[in-house]
C-alpha cells in the first residue's frame, strides 16, 4: 500500500532533487519522443497521401520494427544506469529513513513512486515533443518523396502512442524492480557511512602511461593503414584485425589519456603551476580507472553514430544524384543469354524453352516481347511500346581480348584505380563488344548526342564512376586494339548509361563499327530500351514485362530483369528514405546515450568532488579559476571520445567511399552535415546541462 | 588614536535563525565580543563545546559572517568585503589549518601547497623554491612526492600547515588543528607552530585541549557567546602555563554545571 506518507515524501524528493533528476529526465523525454517519432512515421493514416510510396513505407515501418528492439536495449540500460546512480547518491538519506524506524519496505515504495513520477511526467511530456517531432518528420518525408501535405494534416499515431507508452513502462517497472533490489540487498551501516567510502586511490605511474599513450596512438594507425589498404569490400582477415586493433586502441588511448596529458602539462612546468591546471589533471587522472571504459565505449558508440548518419545519408545522396543519368529510358528490359568463366570460358545460359524460343525469332526482343504479349493475352505491345532500341552486348570467343590486355595497354592495372573492389581474375574476362549503330540508336531514343567514329577507330562506353578514371587515362594512351583480327585505335570514352537501372552497372564495353563485329562473337546479354505509349502504357508495361517473367507458358520470352521508369524512381527513394530515417534514428538514440551516460557519470563524481572544490573556496580560490577548471574538466570528458570518434569516422567514410564508388561518387552531402551537426548541439546541450549542474553541486558543499 | 592591532574584533554578534517576526526562535551564537591580536602573537581561543569559539574563527576567516560589529585584519574592514573580495582577501591574507588535514587527496604534498601559490598566480619559477624551503622548515622535505594517503596524520597537518604559511599571510587560522591526531604527532604539529611563530607568523588557533593551548602566548576564552576572560603566556614555563589554562577551563565548565 502507498500510503500519503510516501506520495508526500516521493513528490518531496523529486521536487527537491530536480536538479539530480534533471539528466535523467531530459533523456527519458528524448528517448520517448525519438521513439514515438520514428514509430509513428509509418501510420498509414498520417501518409496516406503518399499514394504509391507506400509499400516503401511498409517497409520502412518493419524495418524500423526491427531496429527499435535494439533501440529498447538502449534506453533500458540507458535508464537503468541513471537510477543506480541517482540511488547510490541518495544511500545516506535512505539510511536515514531506516533509522527513522520506516521498513525496507516503506523505502522501496517511496523509490518506486518516485520513478512512477518522473516517470510519468517525463513520459506525457515525451509524447507531447514526440507529436512535435513526428509532424516535423511528416512534412520530412512529403519532401523526400517530393509530394505536398495536402493542407493540414495532423498525425497522431495511437499504435505508437500505447507502443511508447508499454515499452517504457516496462524499462521503468524493471529499472523500480533493480533500485529495490539494491535498496533489499544494502545495510544500514553501509548506507549510513556511504559518504565516507571513497573510492580507491589507483595510481599509475606516469612514464608507463606515456608509453602506453603512444602505444596506442601507434594502435591506432596501424589500424587505420590496415582498413585504408584493404577496403572492406569482403571481410578480410585485414578488416578483422584493423577492427580489433581500432577497439583495443581506442581502450588503451583511454586508459592511457589522462596519465599522458598529466605527464605533458608536467614537462611544461609553468603551465603545470598556473592556477588550478594541476588540479584538473590529478581530478582527470583520479577518475580515469573507473572512467576508461565508458569514455572508450562511448567513443565506439560515437563513432558507429557518426559513421551510419554520414555514411547512410551519403548513399542516399549518390543514389538520388545518379538517378537521371540511370532513368534514361521508360523501361528497360535485360536477358542474360550466356556467362564468362575462368575455367571453363564462355558458358551459354541454361534457358531451356525460353532460350529456343528467343533462338526462333533469331533473338529480336521487341519481337519476342510482341509474340509473349500476343500469347499470354494481354495488352497489345505495340499498344504499350513507341519505340524501342535493342543492345547486343557480345563477346568475342575465338579472338583474344581481354580486359587484362586494357591494363596492359594503359601500364596500370582496374585495381589502381577501384581497389579492392574488383575480382581477383578480372584479366582473363574478354571485353564487351557493342556495334556502333544499336548505342547510337539507344543514345537517340534517350535524347543524347550520338558517337561518332572516325575509320579505323573505336570507343569505350561505360557507366560506373569507378572506372571513369580508368577509360579516360586509357584512351589518352591511343592504344590498338586487335578485334576480329581487325585492328581499332580506341579514341573516345563515354560515361553515359544505356539502360533504366537502379544501379550502373556497365563496367565497359568497347563500341565498335557495325562491320567490325567479328563473325566468332557470343551473346552475353541484350537489352531493349523502351519508350512507352504514355504514363500509363509505362505501368502496364512494367506489369507486361512482370508477367512473362514469371509465365510458365514455354513461347515466351525469357526475361532476366525488367524496370521502369517510375519503379527506379520509387526504390531509389524508398530506399533511400529507408537509410536516411535509421541513420537518423539509430545516431540519434546512441548519441544521446553516449551524452548521458558522459553527464551521469560525471555528475556522480561532482558530489565527490564537492568536498575537494569546498576546500577551494576557503582557500580563497577565486570563483571563475574553480568554474574554468571544472568547464576543463567535463570538456576533457566530453571532447576527446568526440574528437577520437570523429578521426575513425573519417577514416571509416574514406573507405565507404570507396566502396560506394561502385554506384558513383559518394557525397556526404549537405544533409548528413546537417545532421552530424544537429547531434553535435544534443551533445553539446549534454555538456552544457552537465556543466551547470556540475557547478551547482560543486557551489553545494 | 587608538591603538590598532592586526586582527581587530570590535563588538560582534552573530544570530542564528535570524527572522523578524519570530525573534525569539533564533540563537545568539556570538555576543558582543571584541578582542584584539597584533602582529607576531600566536593567540588560542578556548571554551565549551557550543560557546561559539569555532564561529567566531568562521567569522574571522571570512567563511561566515557576523550579524554585528566588524573584523578588521591588516586595517582592512572584512565585514564590508563582497564574495569575490572576500575569496581574494583570504587568498592573500590568510592561510588555514583544519582538523583534517583537509588536503587534496589526488594531489601530492608538493602540489598541495603549491596549489595556496598557484591560485594566486605566483610565477613558477618561484613556486618550486618556496615550497621546498618552507618544507625544509617543517621537515617534510621527504614528504613532497607522496600523496596524502601515503602520509601519517601529523605528517599531513605538517603539510596543511605548510600551505597556510607558504603564501605570507597575514594571519594563520587553526581550527582544533591537533584534534585528530595522536600525542606525538601534536606535539610535532605544535612545535612547527611555534618555529612558524618564531618567524614572525600570527597564529589564531582554536582548540579545547589544554595541552594544546598550552603553546600559544595568550588565550582568550569564549563562553555562551561572550568573552568570558583572557590569560597571558608572559614568561611562564609551559608546564606553569598549562596548569593555569586547565584550572579556568574547569571553572568554565564548573559554571556550566552550576548553571544545571
Amino acid at each position: 500500500m502507498i500510503g500519503p506518507m510516501h506520495a508526500k515524501l516521493a513528490f518531496g524528493n523529486v521536487r527537491k532533487s530536480l536538479r539530480d533528476f534533471g539528466v535523467y529526465f531530459i533523456t527519458i523525454l528524448l528517448g520517448v519522443a525519438v521513439f514515438y517519432a520514428f514509430n509513428s512515421i509509418t501510420d498509414q493514416e498520417a501518409i496516406e497521401f503518399l499514394g504509391t510510396a507506400n509499400k516503401m513505407m511498409e517497409l520502412l515501418g518493419i524495418v524500423i520494427n526491427g531496429v527499435s528492439v535494439f533501440i529498447i536495449v538502449i534506453l533500458a540500460f540507458l535508464v537503468i544506469y541513471a537510477d543506480r546512480f541517482l540511488i547510490r547518491r541518495r544511500k545516506k538519506e535512505f539510511g536515514m529513513y531506516l533509522c527513522l524506524g520506516m521498513r525496507q519496505s516503506d523505502v522501496i515504495r517511496i523509490t518506486a513512486l518516485e520513478t512512477l513520477i518522473v516517470g510519468a511526467v517525463s513520459l506525457a511530456g515525451g509524447l507531447l515533443l514526440g507529436i512535435l517531432f513526428s509532424q516535423a518528420l511528416l512534412y520530412l518525408t512529403a519532401a523526400l518523396f517530393a509530394t505536398e501535405v495536402p493542407g493540414f494534416t495532423f498525425g497522431f499515431s495511437t499504435g505508437a502512442a500505447i507502443k511508447t507508452v508499454a515499452v517504457f513502462a516496462a524499462i521503468f517497472l524493471v529499472a523500480a524492480l533493480a533500485n529495490s533490489r539494491t535498496i533489499m540487498k544494502s545495510k544500514l551501516i553501509d548506507l549510513m557511512h556511504a559518504d565516507s567510502k571513497n573510492e580507491e586511490m589507483k595510481l599509475r605511474s606516469l612514464p608507463l602511461s606515456l608509453v602506453l599513450f603512444i602505444v596506442s596512438c601507434i594502435i591506432i594507425g596501424i589500424s587505420y593503414m590496415l582498413l585504408v589498404d584493404n577496403g572492406l569490400l569482403e571481410p578480410s582477415p585485414e578488416f578483422a584485425a584493423a577492427t580489433v586493433l581500432v577497439c583495443v586502441g581506442t581502450v588503451l588511448f583511454f586508459y592511457s589519456l589522462s596519465g599522458f596529458l598529466l605527464r605533458l602539462v608536467q614537462l611544461a612546468r609553468p603551465l603545470y603551476l598556473r592556477g588550478l591546471n594541476m588540479f584538473t589533471l590529478r581530478q582527470l587522472n583520479s577518475k580515469i580507472n573507473t572512467a576508461f571504459l565508458s569514455m572508450s565505449v562511448v567513443c565506439i558508440t560515437l563513432f558507429l553514430a557518426i559513421t551510419s548518419v554520414c555514411g547512410g545519408i551519403g548513399i542516399c545522396n549518390t543514389l538520388m544524384a545518379g538517378i537521371e543519368k540511370t532513368t534514361g529510358y521508360d523501361a528497360s528490359v535485360r536477358t542474360v543469354f550466356g556467362n564468362y568463366n575462368a575455367e571453363t570460358g564462355y558458358v551459354p545460359a541454361d534457358l531451356g524453352e525460353f532460350g529456343a524460343f528467343a533462338a526462333s525469332k533469331d533473338y529480336d526482343m521487341a519481337q519476342g516481347l510482341s509474340e509473349s504479349a500476343a500469347t499470354l493475352g494481354g495488352k497489345p505491345y505495340d499498344e504499350l511500346v513507341s519505340e524501342s532500341v535493342q543492345l547486343d552486348f557480345m563477346v568475342d570467343t575465338a579472338g583474344n581480348l581481354t580486359m587484362g590486355d586494357l591494363d596492359e595497354a594503359l601500364g596500370k592495372t582496374i585495381k589502381d584505380y577501384a581497389g579492392g573492389v574488383v575480382s581477383e581474375n578480372y584479366g582473363i574476362y574478354p571485353v564487351y563488344l557493342l556495334s556502333l549503330s544499336q548505342v547510337n540508336d539507344a543514345l537517340q531514343l534517350a535524347g543524347k548526342d550520338p558517337i561518332s567514329l572516325d575509320d579505323k577507330t573505336c570507343a569505350v562506353i561505360a557507366d560506373s564512376d569507378m572506372l571513369a578514371d580508368y577509360y579516360r587515362d586509357l584512351v589518352e594512351k591511343r592504344p590498338s586494339l586487335t578485334i576480329g583480327g581487325e585492328s581499332l585505335v580506341l579514341t573516345q570514352f563515354s560515361d553515359q548509361c544505356l539502360e533504366t537501372t537502379s544501379a550502373p552497372m556497365n563496367t565497359g564495353a568497347l563500341v565498335i563499327p557495325d562491320e567490325a563485329m567479328p563473325e566468332t562473337v557470343e551473346r552475353m546479354y541484350s537489352l531493349l530500351d523502351v519508350r512507352c505509349a504514355s504514363v500509363d502504357a509505362e505501368q502496364q508495361f512494367g506489369d507486361l514485362c512482370g508477367a512473362i517473367e514469371s509465365t510458365t507458358e514455354p513461347d515466351t520470352w525469357p526475361i532476366t530483369v525488367s524496370l521502369t521508369r517510375t519503379m527506379v524512381l520509387e526504390q531509389s527513394v524508398g530506399l533511400s528514405t529507408i537509410i536516411a530515417y535509421l541513420a537518423v534514428y539509430i545516431g540519434f538514440v546512441l548519441v544521446m546515450a553516449c551524452a548521458a551516460i558522459l553527464a551521469i557519470q560525471q555528475l556522480s563524481e561532482a558530489s565527490d568532488n564537492a568536498r575537494r572544490y569546498s576546500l577551494l573556496r576557503k582557500l580563497g580560490t577565486p570563483e571563475p579559476m574553480i568554474s574554468r577548471a571544472l568547464f576543463a574538466q567535463i570538456a576533457i570528458y566530453f571532447a576527446f571520445p568526440l574528437v577520437l570518434a570523429i578521426a575513425h569516422s573519417v577514416c571509416a567514410l574514406i573507405v565507404v567511399t570507396d566502396v560506394v564508388a561502385v554506384f558513383g561518387h559518394l557525397d556526404i552531402g549537405q544533409m548528413a552535415i546537417v545532421c552530424a551537426a544537429s547531434f553535435l548541439v544534443v551533445y553539446g546541450a549534454y555538456f552544457l546541462l552537465t556543466y551547470l549542474s556540475a557547478k551547482q553541486l560543486a557551489r553545494s558543499a | 588614536m587608538a591603538h590598532h592591532g592586526l586582527l581587530e574584533v570590535s563588538n560582534i554578534s552573530k544570530r542564528y535563525g535570524t527572522n523578524a517576526k519570530r525573534e525569539g526562535s533564533s540563537t545568539l551564537a556570538l555576543d558582543d565580543v571584541s578582542f584584539l591580536v597584533e602582529a607576531g602573537e600566536y593567540v588560542g581561543i578556548m571554551g565549551p563545546s557550543g560557546s561559539g569559539k569555532s564561529t567566531l574563527l568562521n567569522c574571522i576567516a571570512t567563511i561566515d559572517t557576523p550579524t554585528a560589529g566588524r573584523i578588521s585584519i591588516d586595517g582592512q574592514d572584512v565585514t564590508k568585503l563582497n564574495a569575490k573580495e572576500l575569496s581574494t582577501f583570504r587568498r592573500d591574507r590568510l592561510g588555514f589549518v583544519f582538523q583534517d588535514s583537509n588536503l587534496l587527496d589526488t594531489l601530492t604534498a608538493f602540489e598541495n601547497i603549491a596549489l595556496a601559490l598557484t591560485i594566486k598566480k605566483v610565477a613558477a619559477g618561484e613556486i618550486d623554491s618556496r615550497v621546498r624551503a618552507v618544507a625544509e622548515q617543517l621537515s617534510i622535505s621527504d614528504t613532497l612526492g607522496k600523496y596524502p594517503y601515503q602520509l601519517s596524520g601529523g605528517q599531513k597537518q605538517r603539510v596543511a600547515a605548510a600551505r597556510a604559511t607558504v603564501g605570507h599571510p597575514s594571519l594563520i587560522l587553526a581550527d582544533e588543528p591537533t584534534g585528530a591526531l595522536d600525542s606525538k604527532s601534536a606535539a610535532q604539529l605544535l612545535d612547527s607552530f611555534d618555529l612558524l611563530n618564531s618567524l614572525g607568523a600570527t597564529l589564531l588557533m582554536v582548540t579545547h585541549d589544554p595541552v594544546t593551548a598550552s603553546y600559544c602566548g595568550r588565550i582568550v576564552f569564549i563562553k555562551d557567546g561572550k568573552l568570558w576572560g583572557q590569560l597571558q603566556r608572559g614568561h611562564k614555563d609551559r608546564t606553569a602555563f598549562f596548569g593555569e589554562i586547565v584550572a579556568i577551563t574547569s571553572r568554565i565548565g564548573g559554571d556550566r554545571a552550576d548553571a544545571c
